[in-house]
């Protein structure tokens, strides 16, 4: 009985929070009728101890005097608010009302009070019926509105709990009758927390994942030796990367723009123009350009790449020579893909091995679209300048500027 | 300043009473389906039909009245006559005839005008009233054959809209106007006993009844204490941009939880056995969705999913938590209002439950097989909406009706507008002239059958109640809910007198 006062001292005192009846019935479990008395002994013996450390709101309910008929907020004209049309001047001769009765039905009035104002709000009532202290809180509230944050804070605190179950518990008012389909969906307030623990858990699963990968070009060097020196060689200097990333846009046949601030992606593409030379010898020609008009057009999402990855069981078809390098290809991709999908955080670490991702990943699908309509394209595309453009939020975009003469 | 009685008074260190668990009053209660659409619902009807079928249902009521009140009725030494259709009457011929009014006003909304919207630079905001000031307004009789001008000084003191069913009483002048010298509604209709149709639980009533023989002293106390209370709120207005309402909402919350307050507020809460909504729980925020300086919403640029800056989920997850929190405690009943998520045409449907992932699991157990359909402790169901509850004939709306009649009459007294909503026995007449409407047409179930004992209107600025009767010993309790946001006021109905008295929740 006595931890209450640890409880609110620790609370209010220590931790600078606003409690309510509610909430110390619920984090003690006990009624809420105990708690309005816990709150008023607290409130009580600290204030006698040391004066003015905690204020309190107090609730009470009674009937009103009847001469103070209070002007209701719907009365008062909101600022700035469009009025409605009054079209007759006659209004003013029906005013005087009949009050069809009004006056004898009896009113319960319920206030909510500041401490500071609990002798003017109590001069105002004729009887009072009940009076309660409703919260403590370290320093007097400027709006009492925040106190239905406590509402808030209590379906965090009773979450897990049934309200069919604990309502006795807490002098809540029970209902036999109540009928509640048993297949019971998981309430939003549990799910959260839910989505934060699984916040929580996305990064411990990416370390999980994290160390595979890493693991595994060490575990099999020989299936993949060159994407293994890739990726251990760039990773130690990642500076010639970018040079190396420069200079095979100056190499490129296509006079493809270089665009200033370069993005991660946008290197990556760059990079693979230089791989895509070097590597397939089919078809080079229509590959360079599509390189040239696709690659960067992936870039503006992530998505298409994986919907580009899909169709490579047709190009098996179209190129049959080169089989044997593509599946080890593929291999390599979906790990990538695996590693796509990591955290930023990881991603800085991995960014040379992303960048071989990206080359592979554009290799596939731009054969394909060379095949089908590489030549045509290149024709009428090449007027267009492409430029990313970064805007207001800090979003890249690309953006197809001034068609070149 | 009056002191606190002892027991009220939880101003004192905590001591080692008990408190006893309360337990709330079980609900008896039945909703009808009449105003339920079929699911499978067609706009190609025309709206007329709407008014013969009214015409035809409330004709031979207030033909029966007209010719009780009016037969043999002499002027000048003429005998009033029946006529039976508006063109038949006769110039100089004293004569009655019953028929629909319709309101020629040059301020009424008008489908033309929505048509010549186009070209307006901006449209004038809403209009309160449909009055002209200068009398530009006509009153007509009509039916199936044609229309009457009427004019004379009964028109003035009685409230007329367009879609009421009436009788008129005098001449067709020279300018073929039908001077008018008295006027008969339907009035009300009948009225059946209260546990008509429901049954009323069989320990409560009965011992009561047993107490009223044997001992009248004792009952004279005993039915304030016995009495259940049916709680109304209207217009909680959950808003996803103002919380400016959110801590008397929980206040609300806490009240009808009988948590807040002493243990007598407390045992007087607990028989409390049922809250209704009546409309207008989700505020309108105009604010939500995004729009650019020209005034079109904003197009974001999205590929699938829905998209965050035109829809704020905020308001009903507010309601559903509010719902939640009740509903282990009592059953609600939500009846939905103009600015809720339902469809804009009345009868509106009830709000899909779906909207409320924890409350709608207090929602209609799926019937059992040959077992009929049971009401959901968590019902929400149409508006304007019908059933029994304690065995009293309640009808009740989200206010729409209410707010449309006063759009028609000097008047601002809603309550005679209620009132008179009974004796034209329509619940919604001026649907659907600027009430919108769902296009019936084997039936209009906005005309009231059976007499209601219990009548009420969300929505209203100000609570106002009254009891009104009719020829027949009927009687009807009339109830005009508050807004909640404004006034801080819900009512509370005696299950037994059916009388209303108000709380109200402010913050000071």
């Amino acid at each position: 009985m006595m931890d209450y006062k640890m409880y609110l001292a620790s609370t209010i005192l220590t931790e600078d929070k606003v409690i309510t009846y509610r909430l110390l019935s619920r984090a003690l479990k006990v009624h809420v009728n105990v708690a309005k008395e816990m709150l008023y002994d607290f409130h009580q013996k600290q204030n006698a101890k040391k004066p003015g450390t905690i204020h309190a709101t107090y609730l009470l309910s009674g009937a009103k005097r009847p001469e103070d008929t209070i002007p209701l907020n719907g009365d008062a004209k909101k600022d700035g608010e469009d009025d409605y049309m009054l079209s007759s001047p006659f209004m003013s001769s029906s005013m005087p009302q009949l009050e069809e009765g009004t006056g004898e039905s009896s009113v319960l009035s319920i206030t909510l009070v500041r401490e500071e104002d609990l002798e003017e709000v109590r001069s105002q009532y004729e009887d009072i019926s009940s009076i309660h202290i409703y919260s403590l809180e370290p320093h007097p509230l400027k709006d009492l509105q925040v106190l239905s944050d406590a509402t808030r804070e209590l379906q965090l605190l009773t979450a897990d709990e049934d309200p069919l179950k604990t309502a006795e518990q807490y002098g809540t008012i029970i209902n036999k009758n109540v009928k509640r389909r048993t297949a019971r969906r998981p309430p939003p307030a549990v799910v959260a927390p839910a989505t934060s623990t699984s916040k929580a858990s996305a990064p411990s699963t990416s370390k999980a994942q994290a160390p595979a990968p890493a693991v595994k070009p060490k575990a099999e060097p020989k299936t993949q030796p060159s994407t293994a020196n890739d990726f251990f060689g760039k990773s130690k200097e990642k500076s010639k990367v970018t040079t190396t990333a420069a200079g095979s846009n100056a190499s490129s046949k296509e006079s493809t723009p270089a665009p200033g601030p370069a993005t991660l992606k946008k290197e990556s593409s760059s990079i693979f123009k230089s791989f895509a030379k070097a590597k397939p010898k089919l078809k080079r020609e229509e590959t360079d350009s599509s390189v040239v008009e696709n690659s960067p057009m992936r870039d503006v999402d992530d998505e298409d790449e994986e919907e580009t990855y899909v169709p490579p069981v047709q190009s098996k078809e179209i190129v049959e020579s080169d089989r044997k390098a593509r599946k080890e290809r593929e291999e390599n991709l979906i790990r990538m893909m695996e590693k796509a999908e990591e955290t930023e955080a990881m991603e800085v670490a991995e960014k040379p091995e992303k960048e071989v991702t990206k080359k592979e990943q554009s290799v596939e699908p731009e054969k394909e679209t060379a095949v089908v309509s590489g030549g045509r394209r290149r024709g009428r595309r090449r007027v267009m300048k492409k430029k990313t453009v970064k805007d207001a939020e800090g979003y890249l975009g690309m953006s197809l500027l001034v068609p070149l003469p | 300043m009056a002191l606190p009685e002892e027991e009220g008074n939880l101003l004192r260190a905590p001591t080692d009473q008990k408190y006893v668990t309360l337990e709330r009053q079980p609900s008896s209660y039945k909703p009808l389906e009449t105003f339920v659409l079929e699911k499978e619902k067609h706009y190609q009807q025309q709206y007329g039909d709407m008014y013969f079928l009214r015409l035809t249902k409330l004709k031979p009521a207030v033909e029966k009245i007209a010719e009780e009140t009016w037969d043999g009725f002499q002027i000048a030494g003429e005998t009033v006559r029946k006529v039976d259709r508006v063109l038949d009457v006769r110039q100089g011929e004293l004569c009655w005839v019953a028929g629909t009014i319709y309101m020629e006003m040059p301020l009424k909304p008008n489908i033309l005008d929505d048509i010549s919207k186009d070209h307006w630079i901006s449209a004038p905001p809403p209009r309160q009233k449909y009055l002209s000031p200068n009398g530009g307004d006509l009153i007509m009789l009509e039916d199936e054959s044609g229309r009457l001008r009427l004019v004379g000084t009964p028109l003035a003191n009685e409230m007329l809209v367009t879609g009421c069913i009436i009788a008129v009483m005098g001449t067709e002048n020279a300018n073929g106007d039908f001077e008018v010298v008295d006027i008969k509604v339907p009035d009300l209709p009948p009225q059946a006993e209260r546990w008509h149709t429901s049954s009323p639980p069989t320990n409560g009533t009965s011992r009561k009844k047993i107490k009223l023989d044997n001992d009248e002293d004792e009952d004279m106390d005993k039915p304030s204490a016995a009495g259940k209370k049916i709680a109304i709120v209207s217009g909680l207005g959950f808003s996803g941009t103002n919380t400016e309402h959110s801590l008397e909402i929980n206040l609300l919350m806490e009240y009808l939880l009988g948590e807040a307050l002493d243990l007598a507020t407390q045992e007087n809460v607990s028989r409390i056995s049922r809250l209704i909504i009546a409309g207008n729980s989700i505020a309108l925020d105009n604010e939500a969705v995004s729009h650019d300086t020209i005034g079109n919403t904003r197009k974001a640029h999205k590929k699938y999913g829905y998209d965050s800056s035109a829809y704020n989920p905020a308001p009903t997850a507010h309601l559903d938590n509010f719902l939640a929190a009740l509903l282990p405690s009592m059953p609600i009943t939500l009846i939905p209002g103009y600015t809720d998520p339902a469809n804009v045409s009345l009868p509106q449907q009830p709000i899909h439950p779906a909207m409320f992932p924890q409350a709608r699991t207090f929602g209609p157990m799926p019937p059992a097989d040959g077992q009929p359909k049971e009401a959901g402790w968590f019902d929400t169901v149409t508006n304007p909406w019908d059933g029994e509850i304690e065995g009293w004939k309640v009808l009740g709306t989200g206010g729409q009706n209410v707010d449309d009649v006063f759009k028609y009459v000097e008047s601002e007294d809603r309550l005679g507008m209620l009132e008179a909503m009974c004796r034209w026995r329509c619940c919604a007449p001026t649907a659907p002239d600027t009430l919108w409407s769902y296009p019936f047409q084997d039936d209009d179930p906005f005309v009231i059958n059976s007499c209601p004992h219990l009548f009420f209107a969300g929505s209203q600025p100000k609570f106002d109640t009254a009891s009104i009767e009719g020829p027949d010993g009927q009687e009807v309790r009339l109830i005009a809910v508050p807004r909640f946001t404004e006034t801080g006021e819900i009512v509370l109905v005696d299950s037994e007198t059916l009388e209303a008295s108000v709380v109200r929740i402010s913050v000071s």
